[in-house]
């Protein structure tokens, strides 16, 4: 049996009267890629901000490694602060990359590992971000709002794994980037996962892309997920080459 | 050479008096603005924060004062009374933003607000209940008397408020710049959300935020208390000029702020001068500053030019 590191059970989130998500049930397994596909305004990015604690649950349960993080319930034991859901090791890359315009690229990384004490392991990350995205590295004592699209969307990757992280969640790493820099994000979060053993949940509207690398892939449509299966089979089913492969 | 009828040798005069004024409203002006950056609201209880500072400081000072005891027991008192305004004042900030603001957080922007002003209503009168409003002298804790350097008098109490200003100020861009909480406190002031996905906890960065600026008020406070005496509503102006100097630099600016409270002291103080305002409507000065400032630069003289990439 293989290790599940996160689980949805039933997640309800409401915003006033709009149901955004309607039941939600996933999993995702240690050391897997597992994608979320669908279009504008299916609840994707509110699914993750519920993971990591910025939307509360309205009903249902998130557990971490057979914890609870989040709960429907008021209870405080359940519902754990978005800060102690990344010291617990999940980490995320938000919607519109959300990076920290006026500190400069270092100082962005060196904020990532917030939680980090000891000082030369927080070197040897940024060291090793630099090797992955060495453009970076060069920038470094420049303001991240200077970067191209592209850059920044390398500095919130690399920024989300100065923590370590044992779960990755992307929010749309590829939103408005050109091809070949999309073709290099998805090989470095091919990398991640094979190399470094993170988990990661991509969600993406590039569903070909997502599920080329991919191990499973859920299909979400309106606040609920309509379709469920490992990616090389969801690749091949008419009903998502119809809608979101073009074909 | 001549500025404006000004003899030379006078201007070096006004440039010292502009300065230290100008000190003391940048100390303010630094709380608002690092709540401003913060919060986006501004806490118009600070000025009442730096009183009931000014309050703590004299009360343990004037407690132990004695001219007997020798004059480095009476600087060493002042520095205790010092520490212990800051950290009133501190305390209270911290509280007051707990008890008044945290509530209101997710609420319409005016209501915070509206609570800010109840509060510094709250604490000017009950300042006025509990110490009346009579005011009350702060000794200096040296011989104040004047240093003539050539036609340059200067008092040591301005050498002080200089000092101290430069010292708090020069620690407060040390800080910000270069600490691991200072990188936290920016990064919660450009994006609150994603802050807290760097694992930083976004209370306590708020808490820590409240209780420096706080602190520096209550420094200010006690360096004006020994010029103008304390009193409930000492803070009132004081920390309205202060907000003013804020709004000069760019509400939410750091660098702004101090950059803000030297120019208007500056121009406070040459303005009487320059224009010949009697010193009894040399708040206005102020005012038009900021009437001006609101119609033609509302971001401020130090303009950001970082636009948000999409």
């Amino acid at each position: 049996m293989t290790n599940e590191i996160l689980r949805l059970k039933d997640v309800h989130v409401r915003y006033g009267n709009i149901e955004a998500l309607k039941g939600i049930n996933l999993s995702i397994n240690e050391g897997e890629i597992v994608s979320l596909i669908g279009a504008n305004g299916a609840g994707k990015s509110t699914l993750l901000k519920a993971i990591v604690g910025l939307e509360p649950l309205t009903h249902g349960s998130i557990e971490y490694r057979g914890k609870s993080i989040r709960d429907g319930s008021r209870n405080r034991k359940l519902n754990i602060h978005t800060d102690k859901i990344i010291a617990a090791g999940i980490s995320m890359v938000p919607e519109g990359r959300g990076i920290f315009h006026e500190l400069t690229i270092l100082e962005n990384l060196e904020v990532g590992a917030y939680l980090l004490t000891d000082n030369s392991e927080k070197k040897r990350r940024i060291e090793e971000k630099f090797e992955m995205f060495p453009i970076l590295r060069d920038r470094r004592k420049q303001l991240a709002g200077y970067l191209s699209g592209g850059e920044q969307q390398m500095l919130t990757i690399a920024r989300a794994l100065m923590s370590s992280p044992a779960l990755l969640l992307l929010d749309e790493p590829a939103l408005g980037l050109a091809p070949i820099i999309i073709q290099n994000i998805f090989a470095t979060i091919s990398k991640i996962n094979k190399e470094d053993k993170v988990s990661i949940f991509l969600v993406e509207q590039n569903a070909r892309m997502a599920l080329e690398i991919s191990d499973k892939g859920y299909v979400m449509e309106t606040g609920n997920i309509v379709l469920e299966d490992k990616s090389k089979n969801l690749l091949v089913n008419p009903k998502v080459k119809a809608a979101y492969l073009g074909e | 050479m001549n500025f404006f009828n000004i003899p030379s040798n006078e201007l070096l005069q006004h440039l010292i008096n502009g300065l230290t004024l100008g000190a003391i409203y940048s100390l303010i002006a630094l709380g608002y603005t690092m709540v401003y950056g913060i919060l986006k609201f501004i806490n118009f209880a600070h000025g009442e924060i730096l009183m009931i500072g000014a309050y703590a400081a004299y009360y343990f000072y004037s407690f132990l004062y004695d001219p007997a005891k020798g004059s480095s027991f009476i600087m060493a008192i002042f520095i205790a009374a010092l520490l212990i305004a800051m950290f009133a004042s501190a305390a209270l900030g911290v509280l007051i933003e707990r008890f008044a603001y945290k509530p209101l957080r997710k609420a319409p922007r005016l209501a915070p607000l509206l609570s800010a002003i109840g509060v510094s209503i709250i604490l000017a009168n009950l300042a006025a209940l509990f110490f009346g409003t009579k005011s009350r002298k702060f000794e200096y804790p040296f011989d104040n008397t004047i240093i003539q350097i050539g036609s340059l008098n200067i008092t040591p109490n301005q050498v002080m408020i200089l000092g101290v200003g430069f010292v708090m100020m020069v620690s407060l861009k040390l800080f910000i710049d270069k600490t691991k909480l200072g990188k936290a406190m920016r990064a919660t002031s450009q994006n609150q959300p994603v802050a807290s996905l760097m694992g930083i906890n976004i209370n306590r960065i708020i808490s820590l935020t409240f209780a420096i600026g706080s602190a520096l008020a209550a420094v200010a406070g006690v360096l004006m208390a020994l010029e103008f005496k304390v009193y409930p509503t000492m803070g009132t102006m004081a920390g309205l000029k202060a907000f003013i100097a804020a709004v000069v630099g760019g509400i939410g600016n750091i660098n702004g702020a101090m950059v803000g409270g030297i120019i208007l002291g500056l121009l406070e103080t040459f303005g009487v001068v320059i224009l010949g305002i009697p010193q009894g409507l040399k708040d206005t000065i102020a005012f038009t500053v900021l009437i001006l400032i609101l119609l033609f630069r509302p971001s401020g003289i130090l303009l950001k030019n970082i636009k948000e990439k999409v």
